[in-house]
């Protein structure tokens, strides 16, 4: 046996004994007593916290939220961002604040906020950096929180793996638009950050493992995006895009069905990689999709069952990745179209990943957009649950 | 594959070379393009190295790069390299061209790179390798003019190196966007040339491709600024002859700078002042097609290495246009012909007759179509192989090709099914004399894994017609008729066919619901011991009777149920009936040991997954004694002698049931099955038995070797088909146990047979109670 080997097999004894997760939650409407309370119950009773992920409603005013979070926690690193929506094991909701704190020993934590305006993948190359501190333990994760637009968000993961490399796995998400017209927001400490990106490499002597799931099926032949510009398709298979994706709707078709009917990018192996379809009526016949032309793409389907069912997958693969370890937190970034598609089926959603998680803390956010890399050097997503547990 | 799939590599390549051409320095061309290959293959790790530098990588953590496996790969071409969070995995290396010691590598866990994938990364590398000349020549003009504070016109030129690098890279994505939209081959072809004339300046631009009827020569295939005369007189040039010639022949960039002092310099060319002329190999799935050539008649002409990278790139592009013009004629070839044959398929040869009618119409001939089957084929695909039943097919396509006229079309329309389209036919003997060459070509042996195999077809003529389904349908009708009428034979198609074949589905369908409703009886036909005229057991037997037509014959429902598959359902059913009035029996007369109860077991229920249950539940469900139950199969399905029909018969002789061969003698009849399947019994045809009583001797010595078969291999013998009493007693005599025939008693109803067990000894029947059962 190794050094190393005695060494992690010592860190991973340490960390089964002594590591824990809480969660708070609070749907106060003033939202620094609401931040203080959730932060407070996260941590109540450990003196030993290494993380706190902050995951607020935007109606709140996030700055006096996230500072009254950043006092409770007092030295322990904060990050976090505005959602869409917020999950803990009582259930999926609007209107609230979710804390996820984690402690103990066996965890390195490192944390990076870089502006993205001018250069995205640069900004996700700095803000990967921080991987390199936590490079002592024998598992690490980079948790990326994001805002902007979708299309730019490929170039974050981009600059990120071109750092972090294919030996430590990508999650993350983009910050949900809590109010309409108002843009989402980062925390990272007491601050509220816009157009930027915020890293947090994690450490851990125990496994960490990441599942990734959508459901949704590929229908019909594949399309090529023959043109695209940021944001938009153009044309498929060398046709105006709206007029093509009409074709195999059926006509015009009103966002609930198109929330149905992503396009999925084609993946050598795993389910494809799905990007949001926005029927805008466009005159130029395009469509507002973030695509990049020489995309395989596929209409995409499912139905309830379908999603359900790839949250069971998500969070099997996740806890799998722990090679046997007992999860001590599964932290979930779920997309907001998946809320919106299932309705009320939401509750059955948050059903599943409690019953998945056996004891095991779980917080998590509807997001506007997920980051996901295991294999290959892609990892942007949409309309997919990313499961990350830590055991 | 669909469009958009076959269109997705040259797409992703036109997408690269745009991405690359938008950087502008040699760092980001080289970081762009490691990423990007890196994601078009969904690779998890690439880098590009010259000679023992990284210049760029993605996947491994910026001071954790393997310098040392990436140097060996890049020596090797292939190896394999560490991926974080996998571990080693395959990677391969290509040379970026014109730098000889720098190279893409790229590593991916998982499945290896597809041709398809490498043949992109290998467009990648190139657009790569020029975009990074492209670039050092603008560095080395920006360090030119920082040294020497160059005056207003080298700024003018530096602008246009930057332009003329742009327009480079916008030109090639422009022509990969024409190829993936599949614009005209001979439109992208233009485009390719005229790209490269309009940015290798004033010279002469030609594509050269290998004459596909004279694959030693070459010709023009698309050309620009050439003197028209020139271009007509001297457009074939020989291959490995000239800069063209020897660019195809030696599969590399030729490059003569000084034209008229060549040995093998062209005097027409001479005397239009050609002064140099390069030429780069242009490729089609990977074999040398062709050349670029670039030909100038500006005296002291040099070509620079980054001109010289341009034309290898433009013949690149020119080598995609082609090889996905290929792909698309050979995916329409595929999609209308048989891929074993090479034969038009069923939808091209439909295609074609429809065209004929309408020609003929014009023209007032008639056309006509041969449908031809080959007989028993199914033996030779079971008891050869698949690979011998293919190579048949094959033989048999090429004799059927032979034989027609240049005119005429043959097809195969699937499994052993051909079809044959005559045009402009005068009367419907020319088509019969085609059907008898088809037949004679057919009658000498063809030869098929080593074995000589004779086969006969059965054909069907059909000529006018109106609709090429109808002529079609028609040919078909008539080679059923062909094949009813005894193999081997054609027939041409009259209407009375098609009534006889509309007479047969309806009593197809009437069969099919008959067997659905249970309304297929069993009869019982008595087996005799020989010895002491005892009743032995039972034979089940289909009687069908409908309800108009009355008593249907066996040979009329039986053959039709075993090509439709319904004699599954149907064996299932008599199987169960007669085994549980053969239980029912044994309780109401007790024997020492049971009567056995034979029933006929078919081919198709034989290779039917579900027997062994079939035969265990109706075992089961009767009760009766799986030692009375004895399943006859013909020496055919034996024939068959798969490891599939072994594995279910030694399972159903595993349930304790009998295994009976029927009609013993009028097959294949071999030794070789009867020892390696687990037989009891034999049943000798009724042909043996028939000149038994007429003292015909012949007769009697196949009798006698039958039985004596039987005896010798510790089998029991029934015999067949005993209508006199004299036939019984020299049966006994040659020592065969048992028989049956009308002579004992004709198939009866269950309740006359009960009738038949109850009554007493010597009431009147040619045989008595009890049985003396199989040893």
């Amino acid at each position: 046996m190794t050094v190393g080997m005695e060494r992690a097999v010592a860190g991973l004894e340490r960390a089964r004994r002594c590591r824990w997760a809480d969660v708070g939650r609070s749907a106060h409407p003033e939202p620094a007593i609401a931040g203080r309370e959730a932060a407070r119950s996260a941590l109540a009773g450990h003196d030993d916290a290494r993380l706190v992920l902050v995951f607020a409603s935007g109606a709140y005013d996030l700055f006096a939220l996230a500072a009254a979070v950043a006092t409770v926690a007092g030295d322990v690193p904060v990050a976090g961002c505005s959602s869409a929506g917020e999950i803990d094991r009582s259930g999926a909701g609007t209107d609230s604040v979710v804390v996820l704190a984690l402690g103990g020993e066996g965890f390195s934590i490192s944390m990076a906020a870089v502006s993205a305006s001018v250069d995205p993948r640069d900004a996700g190359a700095r803000a990967a950096a921080c991987v390199g501190d936590v490079a002592e333990r024998e598992h690490r994760v980079l948790l990326l929180l994001t805002d902007g637009t979708s299309e730019r968000q490929p170039q974050v993961v981009r600059g990120a793996y071109s750092v972090a490399g294919a030996g430590v796995p990508l999650v993350g998400g983009m910050g949900g638009l809590p109010r309409h017209g108002e843009p989402p927001s980062l925390i990272f400490g007491g601050e509220v950050l816009h157009d930027a990106v915020v890293g947090v490499a994690i450490g851990s002597d125990a496994p960490l493992g990441v599942g990734v799931r959508h459901g949704w099926r590929p229908v019909g032949e594949a399309m090529l995006v023959t043109r695209a510009a940021p944001g938009r398709v153009l044309e498929l298979d060398g046709r105006p895009a709206a007029e093509v994706y009409r074709e195999r709707l059926g006509g015009f078709q009103p966002v609930e069905v198109t929330l149905a009917h992503p396009l999925g990018m084609r993946r050598r192996v795993g389910e494809a990689h799905v990007r949001w379809v926005g029927d805008d009526d466009a005159p130029d016949g395009s469509l507002s999709s973030s695509v990049p032309a020489g995309a395989l793409v596929w209409l995409m389907e499912s139905d309830v069952d379908g999603v359900q069912e790839a949250t069971d997958a998500a969070c099997r693969e996740a806890l799998d990745g722990l090679d046997g370890e007992a999860a001590r937190a599964l932290l979930v970034l779920d997309c907001n179209a998946r809320l919106l598609f299932l309705g009320d089926g939401v509750a059955d959603e948050v059903d599943r990943i409690v019953a998945h998680a056996g004891d095991a803390a779980v917080a998590g956010l509807y997001t506007y957009g997920e980051i996901a890399r295991t294999c290959g050097s892609a990892g942007f997503h949409q309309q997919t649950l990313v499961v990350l547990a830590i055991a | 594959m669909s469009d958009a799939a076959a269109s997705w590599a040259p797409q992703q390549l036109a997408e690269f070379l745009a991405a690359v051409s938008e950087c502008h320095d040699e760092i980001h061309a080289a970081r762009e393009g490691v990423e990007r290959a890196a994601e078009s293959v969904e690779a998890e790790c690439a880098a590009l190295i010259r000679g023992d530098t990284v210049l760029a990588s993605v996947g491994w953590l910026r001071f954790d790069v393997p310098e040392r496996q990436l140097i060996a790969v890049a020596a090797a071409r292939e190896g394999i390299v560490d991926v974080p969070g996998t571990g080693p995995c395959p990677a391969v290396a290509l040379p970026l061209e014109g730098s000889s010691d720098a190279h893409l590598i790229i590593a991916r866990a998982g499945a290896p790179f597809t041709p398809e994938e490498t043949t992109l990364l290998r467009g990648m590398v190139r657009g790569l390798a020029l975009a990074m000349r492209l670039l050092d020549t603008i560095d080395a003009e920006r360090g030119l003019r920082a040294r020497a504070d160059l005056a207003a016109a080298e700024n003018v030129r530096l602008l246009e190196t930057l332009r003329k690098r742009q327009r480079v890279l916008e030109a090639m994505a422009r022509i990969q966007r024409a190829i993936s939209r599949r614009e005209p081959l001979e439109g992208v072809l233009e485009a390719i040339v005229s790209a490269a004339g309009e940015l290798l300046g004033d010279d002469a631009p030609a594509l050269v491709l290998v004459d596909p009827d004279d694959p030693g020569w070459l010709a023009f295939a698309a050309q620009r600024g050439y003197d028209a005369v020139l271009a007509e007189d001297d457009s074939r040039h020989r291959v490995g002859v000239g800069v063209t010639g020897r660019a195809v022949a030696e599969a590399r960039l030729i490059v003569v700078e000084d034209y008229p002092s060549m040995p093998d310099a062209r005097a027409p060319w001479l005397r239009h002042g050609l002064q140099a002329a390069m030429a780069a190999p242009v490729h089609e799935d990977g074999r040398v097609i062709g050349s670029l050539l670039l030909s100038s008649f500006r005296p002291g002409r040099v070509f620079s290495r980054a001109e010289q990278d341009m034309l290898s790139s433009f013949a690149e592009h020119a080598s995609l246009a082609l090889t996905d013009a290929r792909r698309v004629d050979t995916m329409l070839h595929q999609a209308l012909h048989d891929a074993l044959t090479g034969l038009p398929n069923r939808a091209l040869f439909t295609d074609r007759i429809q065209h004929a009618l309408v020609q003929g119409r014009r023209r007032g001939t008639a056309c006509g179509v041969i449908f031809l089957d080959i007989d028993r084929f199914k033996t030779v695909n079971d008891s050869l192989g698949h690979g011998a039943g293919d190579e048949l097919l094959v033989a048999v396509a090429r004799r059927i090709a032979e034989s027609l006229r240049s005119a005429d079309t043959a097809a195969r329309l699937g499994g052993d099914e051909f079809a044959v389209l005559l045009e402009d036919l005068g009367q419907v003997d020319e088509a019969m004399l085609v059907a008898e060459r088809i037949t004679a070509a057919l009658s000498a042996p063809i030869v098929v894994s080593g074995r000589e195999v004779y086969v006969k077809v059965s054909l069907g003529i059909a000529v006018g017609g109106q609709e090429a389904s109808e002529l079609l349908r028609q040919a078909d009708v008539a080679m059923y008729r062909a094949k009813r009428d005894g193999k081997g034979r054609h027939r041409v198609f009259e209407d009375s066919m098609q009534a006889e074949v509309i007479e047969r589905l309806e009593l197809e369908g009437e069969l099919l619901r008959a067997i659905e409703r249970d309304e297929v009886e069993v009869h019982y036909q008595p087996v005799i011991a020989l010895d002491g005229q005892t009743l032995a057991g039972f034979e089940a037997l289909a009687r069908w009777t409908h309800p108009t037509r009355g008593l249907v014959p066996p040979p009329q429902f039986i053959p039709l149920a075993e090509e439709n598959g319904s004699i599954v359902a149907l064996g299932r059913q008599i199987l169960r009936t007669a085994c549980r009035q053969a239980a029912q029996w044994l309780a109401e007369f007790p024997t020492a040991e049971p009567r056995i109860m034979s029933v006929n077991l078919s081919g198709r229920q034989l290779e039917d997954p579900n027997i062994v249950a079939d035969v265990a539940a109706a075992l089961a469900d009767s009760g009766l004694p799986a030692a009375a139950l004895v399943l006859e199969i013909t020496e055919t399905v034996l024939m068959h002698d798969t490891e599939a029909t072994i594995a279910r018969l030694t399972a159903l002789k595993a349930l304790g049931v009998r295994l009976a061969v029927d009609d013993f003698g009028t097959g294949y009849s071999s030794l070789r099955y009867l020892r390696r399947f687990p037989i009891d019994i034999l049943k000798m045809a009724k042909p043996f038995v028939d000149g038994l009583d007429t003292g015909d001797d012949e007769g009697r010595a196949l009798a006698r070797a039958i039985v004596d078969l039987a005896s010798s291999l510790k089998l029991a013998c029934i015999a067949e088909g005993i209508e006199a009493g004299a036939q019984a007693d020299v049966l006994h005599d040659l020592g065969c146990g048992m028989g049956q025939g009308f002579h004992f008693a004709r198939p009866m109803a269950s309740d006359a047979m009960t009738a038949l067990i109850a009554e007493p000894p010597g009431a009147g029947r040619a045989f008595a109670m009890p049985s003396t059962l199989i040893p």
